[in-house]
């Protein structure tokens, strides 16, 4: 169903846009409300960073970040404050349904609910790892970004590549919302080992952005023989805990050996995120000659805040011609910007809600896939 | 300004005497440590510290990060948590600059806004003698002004510096041409936390010293710990038609505990990928066959701070009848889970899993 009367309405609607989209994200550690304007973006308030944690020095346990029941109004108010507007000025209301922790995502999709039928708003539901895919179609309130240009012929069909705390995924894009997947996590995300290599080296939680940071002064005088997980497995599918459990026996074996953690740590770090790296890479390599005629490549998910995954992923884009699609470090992690602009490409088509039955028919899915 | 140069042995008392005297009276000093040249001033004189700031200008309050001798006057300065700790004891000195929750005691600049306080101890005799013998930190930012390069020379940092900044300095402490290494690894510890698990954990074991084994085996692979966990799952399949069935969880990083998990969904036919749910808190999996329906609610608490966000996550919710809760990390929180588990009319095993070599491991399974 189409919110539009006839196609020459909904072409004329795509033509002239300006529509300002609010969205809601309530997944998982973070709180997010972001107001955009097409793809430009007005607002992005994340609740760990407003004043609403202020007292917490600007470090927020994560109880409180989780508080998402208690941060959500506070957000809202910050973001249209920022966007400067009023509730009559925002077009479409979208909110995360999955995937998620089920308490988690209910506060979110019930806030961005009910504000769409007590306003008469359209809403959009919007898948978050959807949201990761097209983060890098963020635009800057001048309009610029890593992608300025929409044209599907441009882009698709696509190869995506979602890497970060719970996700590993390789997805075949042949349109917005025509999603494949190709390959995914058998057991532990990339960015799950990263954290738990970092407990290892006690770096506490997350230790992930440690490991990356000890690895930037590696000078590769040793080598651990860490393996390159799936290497033979035949498939696009990822697996990290066979990795993690044998960095687990080599760090034993190390301190047991009697050598201190400042001896050898950095080298480690820097073999470790070696075989992540080379695991990611060479799956998309393979999903890359089994898919010719991709046009670019899109990446999110917040793992790819480590400047080696972004490079090496980016290079083997490039070396087979893919424009490669890699977003601001903002909009890695968890966002609603990202939220919005999936509800932003689907705000012509069928996934546009209008009325309180339909809106309020729409459920949390706490494993939802980007392939359902 | 005066320059001395550091050269093998002969002036090396006299020049760290000259340093403290500049120091004492709120004057400045170029000194070099293992990453670049520093500038240093005494972290706790205001007036020393403002001079500073003239000097670097345009810092837009950025905070300073300071030089101390030792972990014990780290921590008369910053609340050293026990990540902390742990990068003291097995990283410093070296090029890692430690941040910390601040003391408050330092003069004003030093700290961030948000009162964290960034400290190291650097790998270099000169400067730890200096400090070690002020008896008080030592401000350790790089000697550059801003936007300017990292100076690894005194050549270079002349000649960057502009005449009217150079004349705030008072002493330069010149080692030659230093080699370039990169600036010091900055680890928030404010940011992490080292999750405790003491307490919980000790009820657990208690728990299983009262306990009966019912079953054990020593699995050789990871296809094995799932077989024992899908055999586990039969022998209790009538039990969530009756009431919840809980699986409290225990065992370290990469014991098993996933893989133990995708065999208890086999036997209630989940069709769907398992994976570790540690960023989720919890994943849900539908089943449905036969006459038997529910959840197989699938836990990982190793991320949970502590009781209050565990009653967040909902997962209580779950002790329904129908519905298979599996727990990883239980025993981080097994007062609280005992308890839940009790007030709903639960039946609880507990699962404990252990390291024997990097394939194998011995799983014992619990009833009470």
């Amino acid at each position: 169903m189409s919110i539009f009367q006839s196609q020459k309405e909904e072409l004329e609607f795509m033509k002239n846009k300006n529509i300002k989209i609010l969205a809601i994200d309530t997944s998982c550690d973070e709180t997010s409300v972001a107001v955009l304007e097409d793809r430009k973006v007005l607002a992005n308030v994340l609740a760990s960073q407003t004043e609403l944690h202020k007292k917490w020095g600007g470090v927020v346990p994560m109880v409180a970040r989780r508080a998402h029941q208690e941060n959500i109004g506070k957000c809202y108010l910050e973001a249209m404050k920022r966007a400067r507007l009023k509730i009559d000025d925002i077009d479409v209301v979208a909110a995360t349904y999955g995937p998620g922790l089920a308490i988690d995502l209910e506060v979110g999709l019930q806030f961005a609910q009910k504000f769409a039928i007590e306003n008469k708003k359209p809403f959009i539901p919007v898948n978050h790892m959807e949201g990761h895919l097209l983060s890098s179609l963020a635009l800057n309130s001048k309009g610029h970004g890593v992608s300025e240009s929409l044209d599907k012929k441009q882009l698709f069909p696509a190869l995506g590549l979602l890497v970060s705390g719970k996700h590993t995924e390789i997805i075949l894009a042949k349109d917005y919302g025509n999603y494949q997947k190709l390959g995914k996590t058998l057991d532990d995300a990339a960015g799950e080992a990263f954290d738990k290599v970092g407990r290892m080296l006690n770096f506490g939680y997350p230790g992930g952005p440690i490991v990356s940071e000890f690895a930037k002064k590696a000078n590769h005088k040793e080598s651990f023989e860490l393996p390159v997980p799936m290497r033979s497995s035949g498939n696009l599918d990822f697996s990290f805990s066979g990795l993690k459990t044998a960095c687990l026996y080599k760090i034993n074996s190390l301190r047991e050996s009697g050598r201190s953690d400042k001896e050898w740590a950095n080298d480690f770090c820097w073999e470790f995120i070696e075989c992540v790296v080379l695991s990611i890479t060479e799956k998309l390599g393979e999903a890359i000659n089994q898919n010719p005629g991709v046009k670019s490549l899109l990446v999110g998910g917040g793992v790819f805040n480590n400047e080696t995954l972004a490079r090496r992923v980016g290079r083997l884009a490039r070396k087979h011609g893919l424009k490669y699609l890699l977003p601001e470090k903002k909009y890695r992690s968890d966002n609603a910007v990202m939220i919005d602009l999936a509800a932003y490409v689907h705000a012509a088509g069928s996934e546009v809600l209008i009325g309180k039955k339909a809106i309020s028919k729409v459920d949390r899915v706490p494993r939802l896939s980007i392939s359902d | 300004m005066k320059t001395l140069r550091l050269e093998k042995g002969k002036s090396y008392k006299r020049i760290i005497q000259e340093a403290i005297n500049t120091l004492e009276v709120s004057g400045m000093i170029v000194y070099p440590t293992e990453t670049c040249y520093g500038i240093g001033v005494d972290a706790t004189d205001q007036a020393a510290v403002d001079k500073l700031m003239k000097y670097k200008s345009r810092r837009e309050g950025k905070p300073l990060s300071v030089a101390v001798s030792d972990r014990e006057m780290a921590s008369k300065y910053a609340e050293i948590n026990d990540l902390a700790d742990n990068l003291y004891k097995n990283y410093l000195p070296g090029p890692v600059t430690v941040i910390s929750k601040g003391l408050g005691k330092l003069a004003k600049g030093v700290e961030s806004e948000f009162g964290t306080l960034g400290i190291r101890i650097p790998d270099y005799p000169l400067i730890l003698d200096i400090v070690s013998k002020l008896g008080r930190p030592v401000t350790s930012t790089s000697a550059n002004i801003s936007y300017k390069n990292r100076p690894y020379s005194i050549e270079a940092l002349l000649k960057d510096t502009p005449e009217k900044q150079l004349d705030l300095i008072d002493l330069i402490i010149d080692a030659g041409e230093l080699p370039h290494n990169e600036p010091s690894t900055v680890v928030d510890t404010t940011l992490n936390n080292l999750n405790v698990m003491r307490a919980g954990s000790l009820k657990f074991n208690q728990n299983l010293t009262e306990d009966k084994i019912i079953f054990a085996a020593n699995t050789k692979s990871v296809q094995e710990t799932e077989n024992f966990g899908a055999m586990v799952m039969l022998k209790f399949i009538d039990t969530p038609l009756k009431q919840p069935f809980v699986l409290a969880l225990k065992g370290e990083l990469g014991a098993g505990k996933t893989q133990f998990v995708k065999g208890l969904a086999k036997s209630l036919k989940i069709a769907d990928q398992i994976s570790s749910p540690t960023y989720t808190l919890i994943d849900e999996y539908k089943y449905n066959f036969g006459h038997r329906k529910g959840y197989l609610a699938h836990m990982d608490t190793w991320r949970v701070d502590g009781v209050e966000e565990l009653i967040r996550t909902g997962y209580s919710d779950y002790l329904q009848p129908g519905n298979v809760l599996a727990i990883e990390w239980a025993d981080k929180f097994f007062a609280e889970i005992e308890n839940q588990t009790k007030a709903s009319g639960a039946k609880m095993i507990k699962v404990d899993f252990e390291h024997i070599s990097e394939s194998e491991r011995r799983i014992r399974v619990y009833e009470e």
